[in-house]
């Protein structure tokens, strides 16, 4: 089914505004329904994809509920049968091609002139392109006010049905705009010109309209694209301001300019305009590392950059440089639009191939690094509140996912096996043998330490060979969240039976105090341990109150016990983050008077940073070390001496 | 691993033996002053949040992108965002507080920063503390 087929008294949900009213009937289980049935069935054509991007572009209530609306849209998507039109442009290439990347790719053609844009469109869907970037009214098209009343100044509407305009065409303001200009008449026209160009983009509900300004944005400039912008509602079309590498290097004074006096306003985004120059250097950071923290949204390559190969069968993208260029580019999602002649169809294919074929190469599909920014590719940019542990119980999903960090559990273990037999061995050599070796694991959650404690014991134990008689091991856990502990006595109920292992329910500040005043089997805890063993970190270190939770457990470590960890270190960097800035100060915009003042710039978050560019070097903030009380002495007067 | 002890806020049982028992609370709260040189054009939103750890002897873990632990992704970074974001050029510094702060039943975070110009005494802007009080954002101990 086609959306232009729905009912004419219905408009489009391709807005978040309207997004909302259609798929916000109900809002339950913090999930965000897509609507009616019939509305559902609407969003499964191949159109959803364009309404995908749109919504990742656009601004959204909460990043969370455009999170969700994404899920559920991707859900229904992948309930659909796919049919396509032949005469629709091919909507997804990195989604349907050939190529699995995690990484959407969208190349598509920068065009300076368009006499037909429904033409233009099917050549462009037809050579396997995403979009086009047109100019919405006639270059040479001056009009005055006289001409506004009467005549025609662009195609209709009617050319292209309106999913078309909103999914595939981004528009171009003319570019004899320049309102900066000295003649008052120049500038009076352009302002006029400016404000209708935007008002037909957002009447045609474009994603995008591009601004190339005339050399440097002047005060004028300025003031009308932050009026565009105020007059229209927040979800009228972006403004991708289109500025261009030049012999004057990198552009980003420019735009740093025109988003400061624009407020920030999320429907700025920015254009790199590749074609005046030869590409520049990948390395020469910090001009190109710089974008990385900025809303890129396009760049436009000439078509002259490509070349055949040594062997003519097939074109290549420029040289090395150029292609690491363009794939640090693509990587980050920026979109490719091609300026320039191709005289032949079959040119623009081979391009396009020798475009996303660049951009597979680099992704390596298989390794750990490839996994890893998978799992990672969920959360990017997303920014997430702190765990609050101590007082909020983690849930199995969040449970599962931690412990599927094959590399935590794996440095743990090797803590754990390197500490037991340092025990072991200093042990042995002072001939005070103990035959039971106790360690104490807080918080334990669903038990991943603990089975790392059991099975290093043993592979110890066999690697020592040393009879089972001789060396016992005896673990403890103390863990709060009540659910994780009926887990827990399930996991280890053999060991729990044999007496291996002992799980204390309760908060370990609590139980842990409790010493002097206990019996046996009253839940607490009778003797010291050799080592004691948490994971209780936090993306900074001592942001889920560690320190506070490991200074009551201190004292029931032996005096050659072991804390493992021994000590952590937060840092911290400064950093450039457009994008996440902008989420973070819209991060309570919803719910002002519920949430009683607080102030989304004022929390700190955990985000999985991919739009970023670091400005120096982390440093060292607040260090917590773990040592024992007798030594501690020690540690204090190291440091003086140091 | 190298972490540079010296410049570090020291947490640890040192301090509660230098504290009367009748606070023990203080002695995790800290605070750090940090300066960072800037070495090109560029706007600040905020700060980067990473930690080291030893878990024991050589055993590390980190999640500083210079010696990040490869393969871990058990922890993403955190981000402490600024209230407006600045502009800056080659030269200038700038120059962080940051506040552990705690009460018997919560903990929480303050900063704060201030941009210098390439004179050392000549501060260019200056932004409030953040987070004041714990605010907007603390955690439940």
């Amino acid at each position: 089914m086609c959306l232009a087929s729905l009912p004419s008294d219905r408009t489009l949900p391709f807005e978040v505004e309207r997004t909302k009213k259609a798929a916000n009937p109900t809002r339950k289980n913090n999930s965000y329904l897509l609507g009616e049935k019939s509305w559902q069935r609407e969003f499964c054509c191949p159109s959803a994809s364009c309404l995908l991007r749109l919504l990742a572009l656009r601004p959204c209530p909460s990043s969370f509920a455009c999170t969700t609306m994404q899920q559920n849209l991707l859900r229904l998507r992948n309930k659909a049968p796919r049919k396509r039109k032949a005469s629709q442009p091919e909507a997804d290439l990195a989604e349907d091609g050939s190529e699995p990347c995690s990484i959407p790719f969208v190349v598509g053609s920068d065009c300076c002139q368009v006499l037909d844009v429904a033409s233009t469109l099917a050549h462009a869907g037809a050579t396997g392109q995403n979009f086009v970037m047109v100019p919405l009214f006639h270059e040479r098209l001056r009009r005055s006010d006289v001409q506004r009343g009467n005549g025609l100044i662009t195609r209709s509407e009617m050319e292209l049905p309106h999913e078309d305009w909103v999914g595939h065409v981004v528009g171009k303001f003319s570019r004899w705009i320049d309102m900066d200009s000295s003649s008052s008449l120049v500038r009076q026209r352009a302002e006029v010109a400016f404000m209708d160009e935007y008002a037909y983009a957002a009447h045609l509900g474009l994603q995008a309209i591009v601004f190339a300004p005339h050399g440097c944005l002047g005060a004028n400039s300025l003031r009308n694209l932050k009026l565009a912008l105020t007059r229209f509602s927040a979800t009228s079309p972006q403004i991708w301001l289109s500025l261009a590498f030049s012999e004057h290097g990198s552009p980003w004074p420019e735009w740093d300019k025109a988003r400061q006096s624009l407020s920030h306003d999320r429907r700025l985004g920015v254009v790199l305009d590749l074609t005046a120059t030869s590409l520049p250097n990948l390395d020469s950071t910090p001009t190109i590392s710089a974008w990385a923290a900025e809303p890129l949204k396009a760049i436009v390559i000439p078509t002259s950059l490509f070349r055949q190969n040594r062997t003519g069968s097939a074109l290549v993208v420029g040289n090395k440089s150029d292609r690491s260029l363009l794939q640090w580019f693509t990587h980050r999602g920026v979109h490719v639009a091609l300026r320039g002649a191709a005289t032949q169809q079959s040119d623009v294919k081979e391009m396009i191939r020798a475009l996303s074929s660049m951009h597979a190469k680099s992704l390596p599909l298989s390794s750990p690094q490839a996994l890893q920014r998978e799992f990672n590719s969920k959360y990017r940019d997303v920014l997430q509140s702190p765990l609050d542990p101590l007082c909020v119980n983690l849930d199995s999903e969040t449970y599962q996912v931690m412990e599927e960090d094959p590399v935590k559990y794996e440095l743990y273990a090797e803590a754990l096996h390197a500490a037991m037999r340092d025990i072991r061995t200093q042990a042995d050599s002072s001939a005070t043998t103990s035959s039971v070796l106790r360690v104490l694991v807080v918080g334990p959650g669903r038990g991943p330490l603990i089975a790392a404690t059991l099975q290093r014991f043993r592979a110890l134990r066999k690697q020592l060979q040393l009879p089972s008689s001789q060396w016992k091991l005896q673990v403890v856990a103390v863990e709060k969240n009540r659910n994780a502990v009926i887990t827990l006595r399930n996991r280890f109920a053999d060991f729990l039976a044999k007496g291996v292992v002992q799980i204390i329910a309760g908060d370990m500040r609590e139980v842990l105090a409790r010493r002097g005043t206990s019996r046996e089997g009253d839940g607490a805890l009778h003797e010291k341990v050799d080592i004691i063993v948490s994971e209780l970190l936090g993306s900074w270190g001592d942001n889920e109150a560690s320190p506070e939770c490991l200074a009551a457990v201190q004292p029931w470590l032996q005096p050659h016990g072991v804390m493992i960890p021994q000590q952590y270190c937060s840092f911290l960097a400064p950093i450039a983050a457009s994008k996440l800035w902008m989420d973070a100060r819209e991060m309570f915009w919803g719910a002002r008077g519920s949430a009683a003042g607080k102030e989304g710039l004022d929390c700190p978050y955990v985000v999985q940073m991919e739009s970023f560019a670091p400005i120096a070097s982390p440093q060292p903030v607040f260090q917590v070390r773990l040592v024992r009380q007798f030594t501690s002495l020690f540690f204090l007067l190291h440091a003086l001496y140091l | 691993m190298t972490i540079a002890f010296s410049v570090c806020a020291v947490i640890d049982r040192t301090t509660q033996f230098e504290h009367p028992a009748d606070q023990p609370a203080d002695g995790f709260n800290q605070q750090q002053h940090l300066s960072f040189e800037v070495s090109h054009r560029t706007v600040l939103h905020g700060f980067a949040g990473y930690f080291k750890c030893i878990l024991y002897k050589h055993i590390t873990m980190s999640t500083v992108p210079a010696d990040h632990s490869e393969g871990m992704f058990s922890w993403f970074p955190a981000f402490l965002p600024i209230r407006q974001p600045v502009t800056l050029s080659e030269g200038q510094q700038i120059v962080l507080g940051v506040w552990r702060c705690s009460q018997p039943r919560k903990m929480w975070y303050e900063w704060s920063c201030a941009i210098h110009g390439e004179a050392e005494a000549l501060t260019v802007q200056y932004f409030p503390v953040q987070n004041l009080d714990g605010h907007s954002y603390s955690v439940n101990l």
